[in-house]
């Protein structure tokens, strides 16, 4: 429990959502960095 | 009648500053290209705010909550992840098709497929599907404002198309997009205010998930009562399962980074980077995804049944808003999901009229008309459509209902292969793009009439049947030549690709 709230949740519900923003990130960042303009 | 009076007087305060910057966006507007696609010169942030604000609809922001209301934080993995997870690979296509600039989407048909044809046919797909979409849209917004000012239904929808026909009409993309930006703003500080104020009232973070968990009571009068745990558990201790949640994912998920909107506002910005800086917007959308979320869990412990005159959770948000929000932030909210309505109904408005202006009528009936007058056509044509939107959302015609329930899964069938396979294979043909074009639309509509979306998304099948047409066909078929796929592809030696590239620009 982490506020009142199951760890399995913090991980599939809220882990999972931040994860796909942070790994979209990076291959956003990566891609601008490559792309010739 | 003190808070009517505030509710309405920022609501006008709101509608004046977006019809002002329309006003403005009009000036700048001479060219088809202007009007379509903000002459490709908008600015990082720009591009990054609308983003932000057309990806956020009114259907997510009365929609997310309603739905954590009733099933709890399951809404996380449910939409958001799966759309977030279905944009990863967003950035890579986006920067092969930003390379070339393109008027409309179904323009893509014609430069990469060298297919008039399919940019006609691409142009009638965008049409129906986002026609109904551009209702849902008016309908959210006007309910909004019949809640907030007692207005009735009907002119609720008639101001609110006739205010997002007037900017949009007049300035088209840029308008739509400077718009964006107040409207992003709004949105953005509206629900972070909301959900201060909500999580307030019911005692804190902590104490909503300890008193959500022991929840047991029916969301509203005659539904089906929630399992105590479920809406703390990851899955709603079952019902929903992982496997209907990747089927959905493989349904609308996949369409994501190829659906008109997000196209046309990478087409929109004045360069690759700028236009792929659209995606950070995610990191904004994620956490007002999780307030949503938070507010429509700790709607349930403050309301655990709402009323008996509401017969569903898509009332919990403006009921929250009504009840534990102060005045002037409760103002500011209707205006942000109004905003968030607006703005999603302008850049669909927008792909409606270049499909009929630019991809049927000028490809096939008058390729010789002129820009000047091709822009005017276009606003005048916008207008029209707008005023049937608004006649649809008082008599909505069946097979627009059936459409607007899977049109992300109508733009995966359709476009997913030809867009994808288009911008990393030099070896995809015209054959193989109208074969893969029709094998998905034909499957999609098919499965979609016969088994509706349940228990797999029609597009599930129709995707992989698409990508087998395309991959077949352009091998049996004799390849299109260099200069069809060289704008697409990177150059060995870097610097910008070829004069296609120029003629686009121009609108030539």
């Amino acid at each position: 429990m982490l506020f009142g709230l199951p760890l399995a949740t913090w991980i599939w519900d809220v882990g999972i959502q931040v994860l796909a923003v942070v790994v979209l990130v990076i291959v956003t960042t990566i891609t601008i960095r490559c792309a010739e303009d | 009648m003190g808070s009517m009076v505030v509710y309405i007087m920022v609501l006008l305060a709101y509608f004046a500053a977006v019809l002002y910057i329309g006003w403005l966006a009009k000036r700048q507007t001479k060219t088809v290209a202007d009007f379509f696609a903000g002459g490709h010169s908008l600015s990082a942030f720009v591009t990054f705010m609308g983003y932000l604000a057309t990806g956020f609809s009114v259907v997510s922001v009365m929609g997310g909550p309603a739905f954590a209301y009733t099933w709890g934080y399951v809404y996380l993995l449910y939409g958001p992840a799966t759309w977030t997870i279905a944009v990863i690979w967003g950035p890579l296509i986006a920067a092969r098709i930003r390379r070339v600039k393109l008027v409309s989407v179904p323009e893509y048909f014609a430069v990469r497929f060298q297919s008039k044809f399919l940019q006609a046919v691409a142009g009638a797909i965008i049409l129906l599907g986002l026609l109904m979409g551009l209702s849902v849209q008016l309908n959210g917004v006007a309910k909004l404002l019949s809640t907030i000012t007692g207005l009735p239904f009907f002119w609720g929808v008639v101001l609110s198309g006739v205010f997002t026909l007037a900017y949009t009409s007049a300035g088209g993309f840029k308008a739509a997009s400077w718009t964006d930006v107040l409207q992003g703003i709004v949105f953005v500080v509206g629900v972070l205010a909301a959900t201060v104020c909500v999580v307030g009232a019911a005692g804190g973070f902590t104490n909503i998930n300890l008193k959500a968990a022991t929840i047991a009571t029916e969301p509203w009068v005659g539904a089906k009562p929630t399992v105590e745990g479920a809406l703390v558990d990851p899955l709603a201790l079952g019902a929903w399962s992982l496997t209907f949640l990747f089927a959905n994912f493989l349904g609308w998920g996949l369409g994501t980074p190829v659906h008109p909107q997000y196209i046309m506002r990478l087409q929109g910005a004045k360069s690759v980077r700028a236009g792929l800086s659209m995606y950070y917007s995610y990191i904004a959308l994620a956490l007002l995804w999780i307030c949503l979320t938070v507010m429509g869990v700790a709607g349930r412990v403050l309301i655990p049944t709402l009323p008996a005159q509401y017969n569903s959770a898509d009332w919990i948000f403006p009921l929250l808003i009504m009840k534990y929000v102060p005045v002037g932030i409760g103002a500011l909210i209707f205006a942000g999901a109004a905003a968030a309505a607006c703005s999603t109904f302008d850049a669909q408005l927008l792909l409606c009229t270049s499909s009929v202006t630019y991809d049927i009528y000028k490809t096939y009936l008058n390729p010789a008309i002129s820009d000047e007058r091709l822009r005017v056509l276009s606003q005048i044509v916008s207008a029209i459509i707008g005023l049937i939107a608004i006649v649809i959302t008082f008599y909505p015609p069946k097979f627009l209902i059936i459409m607007a329930g899977f049109v992300w899964g109508l733009f995966a069938a359709t476009f997913f292969a030809p867009f994808v396979i288009g911008v990393f294979w030099k070896g995809a043909t015209k054959q193989g793009a109208i074969a893969s074009v029709l094998v998905g639309l034909v499957i999609v509509v098919f499965c979609q009439l016969r088994y509706g979306t349940a228990p797999v998304h029609p597009a599930a099948y129709a995707v992989p049947a698409s990508v087998v047409a395309m991959l077949i066909v352009s091998k049996l078929t004799k390849p299109l030549p260099e200069e069809a796929w060289r704008p697409f592809f990177p150059t060995k030696t870097g610097g910008k690709a070829t004069r296609e590239e120029t003629r686009y620009a121009t609108g030539d």
